[in-house]
């Protein structure tokens, strides 16, 4: 008894099994497709003036325009710099901080509402003071992004260490393991998960800060062009500007959370 | 009571703990309780949930300090946790990051047994307990009653002389239990092993113990020890036999009583919630 | 002394405080940026009384109530919507994650090119920025509803929307307050940076107003005045949740 495995009920087609695993990443693909080709259309078809409006093949027409002329891979260039740095510092100063705030179970309770309320608060309007303090210079908006991306580390690296099971801290104890030990073979990795999305946390919000302080002032790189080409009334190009630092944003997002769960991933 | 035997491996003396919960009157888990292991011999503790077995557990471990009284290994009062103990915890205890394979070589890399070796041994112990085929998994692929005796492999890779067991089958089905209560005794007698074991489970008490120290309701002592005299190995007629359903039978007697008062001290905590 | 959380916050505020007067006093680090308390004050008083100010206080406070009103309602339905039909959520997750994680300011181009220098301009980026926050809380509470409790009220044959009224918003109570909450952080944000580059009117345009003129001081009471406002928000959402009968 031999039975093709095409079309038969009990054993689906290559095709049904393919949409079975990746069904939504394809509705969501072809969503995507179906809301650019009614952009397209309306331009095409004259409902919306091209002025207003650029149509997705005018937006990537002038991505290529940027990206030949090299000013976009600079402006880019710029603020991953920029982003770095103010990554870096964040997770110094994230990181020792949040330590200090477990080591010490007081003052962490004490500071840990405080800094939900920074937190929650519309820190980006506080642009100006940095201009003030530093100048309209790069350390302004490094300055400004690692702020912004350290508080999200700080109360995640808390929340991470302090959500360790007594029992895991036990079984070295149980072991003779010093409390370094216990710290570096135990309490890290049990935290690690937790901690890195706090990481992840940080870092989008650093990159929104620093994209909106560059565009705000007319510093730096992405931010800064879209305002230059907005002032030139670029607007394909700006719409393309646009477009790639919603792409970079979703990359980052994306990478960040490949990581994330590479690192939960036997949890 | 304390008149000490010579060959008392481990003795616990006059422990006493209490508990302070804020806008709580004080828990007084264990009162003055007293226990001798003698070596190569095994002991069950049996009692009601919450009648302070855990806490014991950890008084003996060196993980929390007593209020009164002293533990006494081999001789020597101890000071934190001792290096003749090996603890195998109640609540889950292995490191989710680690392979079936590095969590048991846990130990042996802190002491600094080389790869090649380490890996070797691990195998030994993930096969004594029944886990070879699963070195490379993590955590997270096991079942409960796996993942626990990949914490019980961890701990016997040290080959401690004493090991300390907190109702360490309790996540298991009843054959496997049986099965592993097997396992535990012949590794006890190849390594020549001291095993105090902490259970609620009276069969598994019966099956395995020299000796069933059976703790009342709180605060904690032990209320009686029974000697548990069945031929070894104790396969399926020795439990299906009269006398280990006597045994059972007059723990549980003993046991009624304190779980019962247990039951009702809860009942009249909710009561008083409400 | 430092022996409960609460000694140790007002004492930290306190040492802030502290700090920043002597310095300001002594005129050691940036006496430009760090001002007296008692000139942001005077600032405070002197603001309070320019009729100027409450005109730029109506224009944010009018943009960003509109645009949040906005975001609320459609932000609202979107999350219902996706959480309800669970596929088009999943589908369309990664596209609003990508939208929501980015800097809302730099659409501030693509919005001007079609509705030009004016408020609706501003409420427009009042709704992009809130929008996010509200939706995806939406969508989320929909995910943490059981299933059972869908599936039994649907045996009932009850009508869609009382199964929105009845199931859905109660459950949706906490995470909507939250995503309203951000909401309106976001909301302010938007339209203040709006104003502050490209407005003719609003406190950010006031504040960068104040910063071209060097005058700190009253830069600083701008931005105090926008974080009173932020907590304000705060303070009556969470008293409306409060109200609201479950
Ligand atoms: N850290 C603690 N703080 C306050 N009370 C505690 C603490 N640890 C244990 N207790 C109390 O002491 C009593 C004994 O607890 P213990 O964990 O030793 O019980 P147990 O016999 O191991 O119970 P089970 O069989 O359920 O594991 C319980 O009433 C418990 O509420
Ligand atoms: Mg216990």
């Amino acid at each position: 008894m031999s039975i093709k495995s095409t079309g038969s009920p009990g054993t689906p087609s290559r095709f049904l099994k393919y949409w079975h695993r990746h069904n939504s990443t394809l509705l969501g693909l072809g969503i995507f497709a179906f809301l650019l080709a009614i952009w397209e259309a309306s331009i095409s078809l004259g409902w919306v003036s091209k002025f207003v409006l650029t149509p997705p093949s005018g937006i990537i027409q002038a991505l290529i325009k940027l990206s030949k002329n090299g000013e976009l891979m600079d402006a880019l260039a710029t603020t991953l710099t920029i982003l770095g740095a103010a990554l870096g510092l964040a997770l110094v100063i994230g990181i020792s901080i949040g330590f200090l705030l477990y080591k010490n179970e007081l003052w962490g309770k004490a500071f840990e509402p405080l800094l939900g309320a920074i937190f929650a608060s519309p820190l980006p309007l506080m642009f100006p003071i940095f201009l003030v303090l530093f100048g309209r210079t790069f350390y302004a908006i490094i300055c400004l992004a690692t702020i912004y991306g350290s508080i999200p580390i700080i109360m995640n690296t808390r929340e991470a260490l302090l959500s360790v099971r007594r029992t895991l801290i036990w079984v070295g104890r149980s072991f003779r393991l010093t409390e370094v030990q216990i710290f570096w073979k135990i309490i890290v990795p049990a935290a690690a998960p937790l901690m890195f999305s706090g990481i992840r946390m940080g870092l989008i919000y650093a990159l929104l800060g620093v994209v909106a302080f560059e565009f705000l002032t007319d510093l730096g790189g992405l931010g800064r062009l879209l305002s230059e080409l907005n002032y030139k009334f670029k607007i394909p190009e700006s719409f393309a500007l646009t477009a790639s630092t919603v792409m970079l944003s979703g990359f980052v997002l994306f990478l960040t959370g490949w990581i994330e769960r590479r690192i939960s991933n036997n949890r | 009571m304390t008149q000490k035997k010579a060959n008392a491996v481990l003795s616990v003396e006059q422990v006493s703990k209490s508990f302070y919960v804020e806008d709580e009157p004080p828990i007084l888990a264990l009162s003055e309780t007293d226990l001798e292991v003698q070596k190569g011999e095994f002991v069950a503790v049996i009692g009601p949930s919450g009648c302070g077995k855990s806490t014991l557990f950890n008084i003996i471990g060196g993980l929390i300090p007593s209020d009164t009284g002293q533990i006494v290994v081999e001789g020597k009062k101890t000071n934190g946790p001792d290096k003749q103990i090996g603890m195998v915890f109640q609540e889950e205890s292995t490191f989710a990051w680690r392979t079936v394979e590095e969590n048991i070589a846990f130990p042996l890399e802190l002491a600094g047994v080389p790869k090649q070796d380490r890996i070797k041994q691990a195998a030994h112990f993930a096969d004594l307990v029944g886990l070879s085929g699963f070195e490379k998994r993590y955590p997270a692929e096991l079942s409960c009653g796996m993942r626990q005796r990949v914490a019980l492999a961890r701990t016997l890779a040290l080959e401690p002389q004493i090991l300390l067991m907190d109702e360490p089958f309790a996540a298991l089905d009843e054959q496997t239990r049986m099965l592993l209560g097997e396992k535990i005794t012949e590794i006890r007698e190849a390594l020549d092993q001291t095993v105090l074991l902490i259970t609620h489970n009276i069969t598994e008490a019966v099956q395995l113990s020299d000796r069933v120290a059976i703790m009342s309701f709180r605060p904690g002592v032990i209320k009686r020890i029974l000697d548990i005299d069945l031929p070894r190995p104790r396969g399926p007629e020795t439990i299906s036999s009269d006398k280990f359903g006597h045994y059972v039978g007059e723990i549980w007697a003993d046991l009624r009583e304190e779980a019962a008062r247990g039951l009702r001290e809860s009942e009249r905590a909710l009561a008083d919630e409400h | 002394m430092l022996t409960t959380p609460i000694r140790i916050r007002a004492f930290s505020l306190f040492a802030i405080w502290l700090i920043w007067e002597v310095n300001a006093q002594i005129a050691w680090l940036v006496p430009e940026v760090f001002t007296p308390t008692s000139q942001i004050f005077a600032g405070l008083a002197e603001i309070s009384v320019s009729p100027v100010f409450y005109e730029h206080l109506f224009f944010t406070i009018f943009a960003t109530g509109f645009g949040f009103l906005i975001a609320v309602i459609s932000g609202t339905i979107i999350g219902i919507a996706l959480g309800a039909f669970r596929i088009f959520g999943r589908a369309m997750n990664p596209y609003i994650a990508a939208f929501a994680s980015s800097p809302k300011i730099i659409f501030l181009p693509v919005v001007m090119s079609f509705a030009g220098w004016g408020t609706e301009t501003k409420v427009t980026m009042a709704v992009i920025g809130a929008i996010f926050p509200i939706l995806l809380s939406a969508y989320a509470g929909m995910l943490t509803i059981n299933p059972v409790h869908i599936r039994v009220a649907r045996s009932f044959n009850i009508k869609w929307y009382d199964l929105v009224r009845k199931v859905y918003l109660p459950s949706l109570r906490h995470p909507l307050l939250v995503g309203f909450r951000l909401g309106f952080g976001a909301a302010l944000v938007s339209v203040v940076l709006t104003e502050a580059k490209f407005g003719e009117s609003g406190l950010g345009f006031l504040a960068m107003q104040y910063y071209g003129l060097y005058a700190i001081g009253k830069m600083f009471s701008v931005l105090v005045i926008l974080f009173a406002l932020a907590m304000i928000a705060n303070f009556l959402l969470d008293r409306f949740a409060t109200r609201v009968p479950h």
